[in-house]
């Protein structure tokens, strides 16, 4: 139940801040009507802490910045983050407890399910210290994407409309745990592979890039299709990499600490199979 | 004052297209833009406000503001300048105060002639609001919900029809030929006035007489945002833009891009040697909060905010910038 | 890009990074053989075929290209061992996302061309021009601000 979980997560918050075993806690609290991110640093705060159908935020995108010892709240999105995040040395285990929790889905403020919710396989946390509530039964079967029957030429216009929305704010970028670049290839002026001043082929190398930049580290939290003002259906494009990574190189992002980055490996056999495969499809 | 049935609204901004670029709500997915009005597109009257603000018809968010020919020598530059005169069909109260808030930024002591162009050139039709959104909060500024200066022509929802208020003589004159227009009874304005008072009753007001920016109400949100550009874009009163010159060195053709820029990146402040004094993350969302609601104030007179609530409905770290308001004036 | 003007008819603009040490070798081995073949791509000399960024690749294709072509060492005779294992998988994954996007994959060609394989360079580049004459231009730039 919503509420037990609520009770554990409080109890467990507020053990942790009392004994000193961390600085911090990191979960979700009201503001208003809205389910937002909160930081909490003493036990007397604890309170705060909410845990509903409405708790969407990936919290992993905070976590490199916060240089103290940190309690997380983790759904399972979350949770593969924080495991990527520390395949790529960007966090210490010894300065994270993590908060699992599984997850029924979440809802906006319209009760609308996020579509990547709907279609996500990974509700049960991967890595955690400690668990509140139970696990509950994983989806087994993945969605059909819709845009894989359309033609190239359909695929084109689809992502040309898409994009001419687009307004450059970056805010996927931004929302992406993933995304801990100090420097952005999106934003680099020297040389300029994408300039402000252009037009939306620029909008569509950005996209393209950004997607290519996510390979094999995309855990499909949808938070960028989130944090999207103008609504494009960002998850698209995102998971038809992660699907890319899962088919040609047999590794699923953000499951196994010991798995290497897919694009910083090979594998001599399997590579040349698939190579003559994609060849042979497209003849 | 006339009135204008609401199946007739379409087909007065057909006849307005005979003459002029209208600009007007289309829906796409289920999401609400303004855009130049071409064939095939639908008009819809059924929304809020759009997501994108109508800023970007005035201060584009790309803008060739020149070209230059360079041939040994010899050097040409050529700017264009003059628009056409347009109309912007559907433009919400609180947008239309924005486009004020825009104007005492370009008509300092340097104007921006190409903000200008386009502002002088275009007729607003403002539509009052008769319901609040989510996320609005018009009334703490006082720049809706309704419109008794700042556009051309102020349209109000009665139902079946729309009140019709011309402002300025061009606005009277834009639609004094149109035969869709009927006078309006007094029931028809008393009903209008009523309605708007019954939206602005039922949203929420402040005394911002003592108003100061609490900064204790920044901290926890500083920690929070994303520093993504998404509030400044589709802020209706952002107005920072770049300026960067590009050239073809083979063709020597080139020329001036202006472009929004926003006060969230980081590298906005940062200066030649790598020097950034505002490279921080709560000074960055402090800047903003402060040159929304202290620094525009005491500058231009006017605050920066209107109030239409874009930020807080798409901020993705769920920040409400009426929560910090409200914090700055109870004291 | 300026557009080579052939007998009347599209000519593709293709745009070519080969790796020092063995296609690019191979390219002047076309050349000094006196091999004939079309002029449409324009060779860009890279170390290894690792070094060819997919960014590389995606603006080749903004500012006009038709095809990329990138030419590699064989595997196991990667001058720097094993730049060319990582390009492979580089590039099979940047197929399928351009792919996704709407450009056909078949606009991006990944070879491996030896050293001593200058005929069969110009036969590449024979096919791969030809095969890009029947897919028609792509106009990237062009279909994307258009919105078609």
């Amino acid at each position: 139940m919503g509420s037990d979980i609520e009770d554990a997560l409080r109890g467990e918050a507020e053990k942790l801040l009392s004994k000193g075993d961390v600085d911090l806690v990191l979960g979700y609290c009201m503001e208003g009507d809205r389910v937002v991110p909160c930081f909490i640093s003493s036990a007397g705060e604890v309170k705060r802490l909410v845990w509903n159908n409405r708790c969407k935020n990936n919290l992993a995108v905070y976590l490199r910045d916060l240089k103290v010892r940190v309690a997380v709240v983790a759904k399972g999105c979350d949770s593969r983050a924080i495991l990527e995040l520390l395949k790529a040395k960007q966090l210490e285990r010894d300065d994270l407890v993590i908060l699992g929790v599984s997850c029924k889905g979440m809802v906006d403020r319209e009760g609308v399910e996020y579509r990547s919710c709907g279609i996500c396989l990974h509700r049960n946390p991967v890595i955690y210290d400690v668990l509140l509530g139970e696990l509950v039964k994983e989806k087994e079967v993945r969605d059909v994407d819709e845009l894989e029957s359309l033609s190239l030429g359909k695929r084109l216009e689809f992502w040309s409309k898409q994009f001419n929305k687009c307004i450059g704010c970056l805010a996927c970028r931004n929302a992406c745990p993933m995304c801990f670049c100090e420097e952005c290839v999106l934003e680099k002026k020297d040389p300029e592979w994408i300039t402000r001043a252009g037009d939306v082929s620029d909008i569509f190398l950005l996209h393209a890039i950004k997607a290519t930049h996510m390979a094999g580290r995309c855990i499909e939290c949808g938070e960028c299709e989130r944090a999207c003002p103008v609504d494009i259906p960002l998850m698209h494009l995102y998971s038809r990499v992660c699907r890319d990574v899962e088919e040609l190189f047999g590794v699923e992002s953000g499951m196994d600490q010991k798995d290497k980055p897919p694009l910083a490996v090979f594998d001599l056999e399997r590579d040349a199979m698939w190579e003559e495969n994609e060849k042979n499809k497209k003849r | 004052m006339k009135k204008i049935r609401r199946d007739d609204v379409v087909k007065l901004i057909n006849e307005l297209r005979k003459n002029y670029e209208v600009i007007a709500p289309v829906k796409l997915d289920g999401v609400v833009y303004f855009k130049s009005i071409g064939e095939g597109d639908v008009i819809t009257l059924d929304y809020v406000n759009s997501a994108v603000s109508p800023k970007e018809f005035f201060l584009p968010q790309r803008e060739r503001i020149l070209e230059f020919t360079e041939s040994g020598e010899k050097v040409t530059v050529r700017e264009d300048l003059k628009s056409k005169k347009r109309v912007f069909f559907g433009i919400r109260p609180c947008d239309v105060n924005a486009l004020l808030v825009l104007d005492s930024v370009a008509r300092e002591e340097f104007e921006d002639p190409y903000y200008l162009d386009r502002r002088d050139n275009t007729l607003l039709i403002s539509l009052e609001c008769i319901e609040p959104g989510d996320d609005c909060f018009c009334t703490v500024f006082n720049t809706g919900p309704s419109l008794d200066e700042g556009a051309d022509l102020v349209l109000t929802d009665l139902g079946d029809s729309y009140l019709v208020n011309s402002l300025t003589d061009e606005g009277r004159m834009l639609v004094s030929e149109s035969e869709l227009l009927k006078d309006a009874s007094k029931t028809d304005e008393q009903k209008a006035d009523k309605k708007i008072a019954e939206c602005a009753d039922s949203m929420e007001k402040l005394d911002l007489g003592n108003f100061s920016v609490d900064e204790e109400s920044i901290k926890e949100r500083a920690n929070r945002c994303l520093y993504c550009y998404s509030c400044t874009f589709i802020c209706p009163t952002c107005y920072c833009f770049d300026v960067v010159d590009r050239m073809d060195h083979y063709s020597g053709r080139g020329d001036r891009m202006r472009f929004w820029d926003s006060c969230m990146n980081p590298s906005f402040t940062e200066m030649a040697g790598n020097f950034n004094p505002r490279d921080g993350k709560a000074g960055r969302f402090m800047n903003r909060i402060k040159h929304k609601l202290e620094y525009m104030p005491s500058r231009h007179k006017v605050y920066g905010c209107v109030g239409c609530g874009r930020c807080i409905s798409n901020c993705p770290a769920g920040i409400s910038i009426l929560d910090i308001i409200r914090c700055g004036v109870s004291k | 890009m300026e557009a080579i003007n052939g007998e009347g008819g599209f000519e593709p603009r293709i745009v070519g990074f080969l790796c020092n040490w063995c296609s690019y070798a191979g390219a002047d081995l076309a050349g000094t053989s006196r091999i004939e073949y079309p002029p449409n791509l324009r060779a860009i000399r890279v170390m290894c075929s690792s070094r060819v960024n997919p960014v590389f690749v995606l603006k080749a294709f903004q500012d006009g290209a038709d095809g990329v072509f990138i030419g590699g060492c064989h595997p196991q005779d990667c001058h720097y061992m094993d730049g060319n294992y990582y390009a492979r998988r580089r590039f099979m994954l940047l197929g399928r996302l351009i792919e996704y996007m709407g450009i056909n994959p078949e606009r991006l060609r990944v070879e491996w061309v030896s050293a001593s394989e200058g005929d069969r360079f110009a036969r590449i580049v024979r096919e791969f021009t030809s095969d890009l004459k029947m897919l028609g231009p792509l106009d990237l730039k062009k279909r994307v601000c258009d919105g078609i």
